[in-house]
């Protein structure tokens, strides 16, 4: 009786660890990684509305302020949404190519022998880690890079006519909404 | 003999009074502004053009333009007061004035005034006309003409700089773990 719930408690940790793993919840560092580059991300516009749209900065830093913090959050947001969708479809891609990376690991590691048990565990976690690495990287490659195509599309092409305080928040908002929207496709 | 007379009297009196009415000068004045875009700093060319629809010669046609403010306006080349000694029948003349603006904003660019005089009333008796009136007109700022028409080479530059690796960064990473990985497995397959 005791054995069975033993087992019972064992598989209900191991469905939490996958859950946490392939959830939809950051870890920390994830966490740092996607807000600090989304910040940078969200900041960079600028130097293309001071330089070039010619905004002063000393009258423009509210709404520069409002429209960064606005853009970096939907952008991490974007981030996250991504790494979720691309975690899933990489863990499919790489199980063998991980699993005879463990196996050669193991195999190696002398006077070790590692239980059943063991493998699976150290196969779980370097699939986890080798997935979030991808997942993460692709993640905020492939949404910075939709992001300033977007802001170079709206700033110089759809919005050009207008005054660039309108040009800038039109730009910004259009840009990290869109690019919110596009992610929260599950494909 | 008296009937004839008295008509061809009659007639040669039109004749002359006609002659007379059709010597008078008319001037027509435009003025215009020859630049699509006005911009702080740079030039203006407004150009004044005088024609002579009338049948006579005007004489001592004078263009005077006191519309443009000393404060608002340099003037880098041509006078804003000009004389000409006469403009025969069905001639015409055009003068322009090239002004710096000094400052940003709009303004309202209004008439000029002509006056000139037939040939039997000179230094009587002066006809006083006017020029079309351009209307308003946009200066813009210096900020403007350079958010218009420099390259930003160098703030391209910049930007490309703060972008790349933002981009090539976690493009590598995420590559060299696909290369490893990925493209591998499916190359043994």
């Amino acid at each position: 009786m005791s054995s069975s719930k033993k087992n019972q408690n064992s598989e209900v940790d191991d469905i939490d660890v996958l859950l946490n793993d392939f959830g939809r919840n950051l870890s920390g560092v994830s966490g740092v990684v996607f807000y600090g580059m989304a910040l940078i991300v969200a900041t960079v516009p600028l130097w293309l509305y001071w330089r070039i749209h010619l905004m002063d900065p000393l009258t423009s830093y509210i709404p520069w302020t409002i429209m960064s913090i606005v853009s970096a959050v939907l952008i991490a947001k974007a981030y996250t949404n991504t790494k979720f969708v691309i975690k899933h479809k990489v863990a499919q891609k790489i199980e063998k190519a991980v699993a005879k990376e463990v196996n050669k690991m193991c195999e190696e590691t002398q006077n070790k022998n590692y239980s059943k048990k063991e493998k699976e565990n150290l196969l779980h976690w370097k699939k986890n880690e080798i997935c979030e690495s991808q997942a993460v990287s692709f993640s905020l490659f492939y949404n910075n890079i939709v992001f300033l195509t977007l802001i170079l599309v709206f700033s110089f092409f759809i919005f050009k006519n207008l005054a660039p305080l309108y040009n800038y928040v039109g730009t910004v908002a259009a840009s990290s909404g869109l690019l919110f929207l596009l992610s929260t496709s599950s494909k | 003999m008296g009937k004839p007379a008295f008509v061809v009297t009659l007639l040669l009196c039109l004749g002359f009074l006609c002659l007379a009415q059709d010597n008078a000068p008319r001037l027509i004045a435009h003025k215009e502004v020859l630049n699509n875009l006005i911009f702080q700093g740079k030039q203006l060319n407004v150009k004044y053009s005088i024609y002579n629809v009338g049948s006579g010669s005007a004489f001592e046609v004078e263009l005077v333009d006191n519309s443009f403010a000393m404060s608002d306006f340099k003037i880098a080349a041509g006078l804003t007061k000009v004389k000409y000694e006469r403009i025969g029948p069905g001639g015409n003349v055009s003068h322009s004035v090239v002004l710096i603006p000094q400052n940003s904003g709009a303004f309202n660019f209004t008439y000029a005034q002509v006056s000139y005089a037939s040939q039997q009333q000179v230094g009587k008796n002066v006809q006083i006309g006017y020029t079309s009136a351009p209307g308003e007109v946009i200066v813009y700022s210096v900020a403007e003409y350079e958010r218009y028409f420099t390259a930003h080479a160098k703030d391209w530059l910049c930007f490309a700089g703060m972008t790349l690796p933002c981009i090539v960064l976690p493009g590598l990473v995420w590559y060299m773990s696909y290369a490893k990985y990925c493209l591998k497995k499916s190359k043994s397959a």
